[in-house]
């Protein structure tokens, strides 16, 4: 029962799942949204909580900064608890000029800086996301009035980036784990999504329409 | 660059083969015309359901799709290029006969090697136009998968190792040898790319198209994506 990382048995865990980066941001969406949550890993001081929204089943776990920690939950969570879709919600810094604060973007595919799949492959596999969840994430989004960008994101090991490169190839934005989500994810047939804030600072909160689309879309076709 | 004025038009269909744009052109465009790059590509351009639409070959590889890609949308008109094509499979799910739309292209080519410094670059597709395609597939009612393909560098290759499997075991669809090409250099001039192949080989199954199968299959790509780029031609 439970996985060196995560202490909840099978059962504790929804089918529905969201991923953050950081415990607060998981404590702050069980008090805003949540009903009946039920605090189910705190290992590491992380946290996973499973409750309903909108009679939903719902767990959120957050996953740590970074690609090797963000690995590690992704991992436990598809093999041992067979998740079979996930959203991954992050903030990310801005590339180009015209992706503000606010921006929401819905990486189809990441770049990554990162070599954690350099010994895997004798060549670059594309990290994507899963194309029927990326559609309805990007329709759902619009829905609430969000014009979401989809396109590139690079996920880096490191807060600051000094290449032009990577803006001269039209990458919207930096995160530090969508790359490896994306891999996982497609390593284990599960499908996954990430959709990422611009902000200059760390997420702390999942804004309510994209909280409500989040929903939305993890519960559609289930 | 040898252009007649309005020669090319804003979205261009790419298949690998120079004969098989010319059949494309003989066979599916009005009042078509040639035009000739600096480097030697040809292609056509003529009228496709009211709308100008150009049809040309890459050739096979990476670098040489790059290098036709790199020539036509440095011609300011054009947008939006196409690519049709073939692919193999080693991929459980996927059989002869099937479309494959790439949403991104995994690749064992060293092109974004350099430009990113060893770091990993992800070709992927202009959304637009994946769900234009991917609506008027729907509207055809045309059987498709999105996903994920690998363009290699060797069609016959040098070595049996494990590694070359792995790709299947990440869900890879299929293989061929442009996309990531196309879709890297779409990227760098702010352009839109789209590729679209039929599973022509199974390298389990050691088998191969039939004739008629290459025929219907090659009809519905080449239809699709003319609707597709139809689109991006006004």
């Amino acid at each position: 029962m439970g996985t060196p990382h995560i202490a909840a048995t099978i059962e504790e865990v929804a089918k529905q799942v969201i991923l953050v980066e950081e415990a607060s941001v998981v404590d702050d969406f069980a008090d805003r949204y949540l009903t009946d949550p039920v605090v189910i890993n705190e290992i590491r001081g992380m946290r996973g909580i499973t409750g309903r929204y909108s009679n939903q089943e719902l767990s959120v776990f957050s996953i740590g900064i970074g690609i090797p920690s963000a690995a590690i939950y992704v991992n436990e969570l598809l093999e041992e608890y067979d998740i079979q879709k996930l959203i991954f919600i992050t903030s990310c810094r801005p590339l180009t000029d015209d992706t503000t604060n606010g921006t929401v973007i819905v990486a189809s595919g990441c770049c990554t800086d990162s070599h954690f799949m350099r010994h895997v492959f004798p060549g670059d596999f594309a990290p994507l996301a899963d194309y029927e969840l990326l559609s309805t994430t990007y329709s759902m989004l619009q829905q609430t009035g969000i014009s979401p960008r989809v396109g590139l994101l690079l996920s880096s090991d490191t807060i600051t980036i000094n290449r032009n490169s990577w803006i001269e190839h039209g990458v919207l934005g930096v995160d530090m784990a969508s790359a490896v989500i994306y891999t996982l994810a497609a390593k284990n047939s599960a499908r996954a999504v990430s959709i990422s804030v611009v902000t200059d600072e760390r997420l702390k909160t999942i804004p309510d329409d994209i909280m409500s689309s989040a929903v939305e879309i993890i519960t559609e076709h289930q | 660059m040898e252009l007649n004025a309005n020669t090319i038009a804003k979205g261009v269909l790419l298949p690998g083969d120079p004969k098989r744009a010319q059949y494309i052109a003989v066979n599916y465009l009005k009042q078509t015309e040639e035009f000739r790059l600096d480097n030697g590509i040809t292609g056509y351009s003529g009228i496709y359901d009211g709308r100008r639409i150009s049809v040309a070959g890459s050739g096979m590889g990476i670098p040489s799709v790059m290098l036709a890609a790199d020539a036509l949308y440095d011609c300011d008109d054009v947008n939006a290029i196409i690519r049709i094509g073939t692919c193999g499979t080693a991929q459980s799910e996927v059989n002869i006969g099937d479309m494959l739309i790439a949403l991104g292209c995994s690749t064992t080519s060293g092109i974004n090697y350099r430009t990113f410094e060893g770091d990993l670059f992800c070709p992927v597709a202009d959304f637009e136009m994946l769900q234009v395609a991917t609506d008027k597939a729907v509207a055809m009612n045309i059987g498709f998968k999105v996903g994920n393909i690998l363009s290699c560098d060797l069609f016959y290759d040098l070595t049996e190792s494990e590694a070359n499997n792995r790709w299947w075991d990440f869900g890879v669809l299929g293989v061929e040898m442009e996309g990531a090409g196309l879709y890297t250099t779409a990227l760098k001039h702010q352009k839109k790319a789209l590729m679209i192949c039929t599973v022509s080989d199974s390298i389990i199954n050691r088998q191969g198209m039939t004739p008629k199968q290459r025929e219907t299959s090659l009809h519905d790509m080449i239809i699709l994506g003319l609707n597709s780029i139809y689109e991006f031609c006004d």
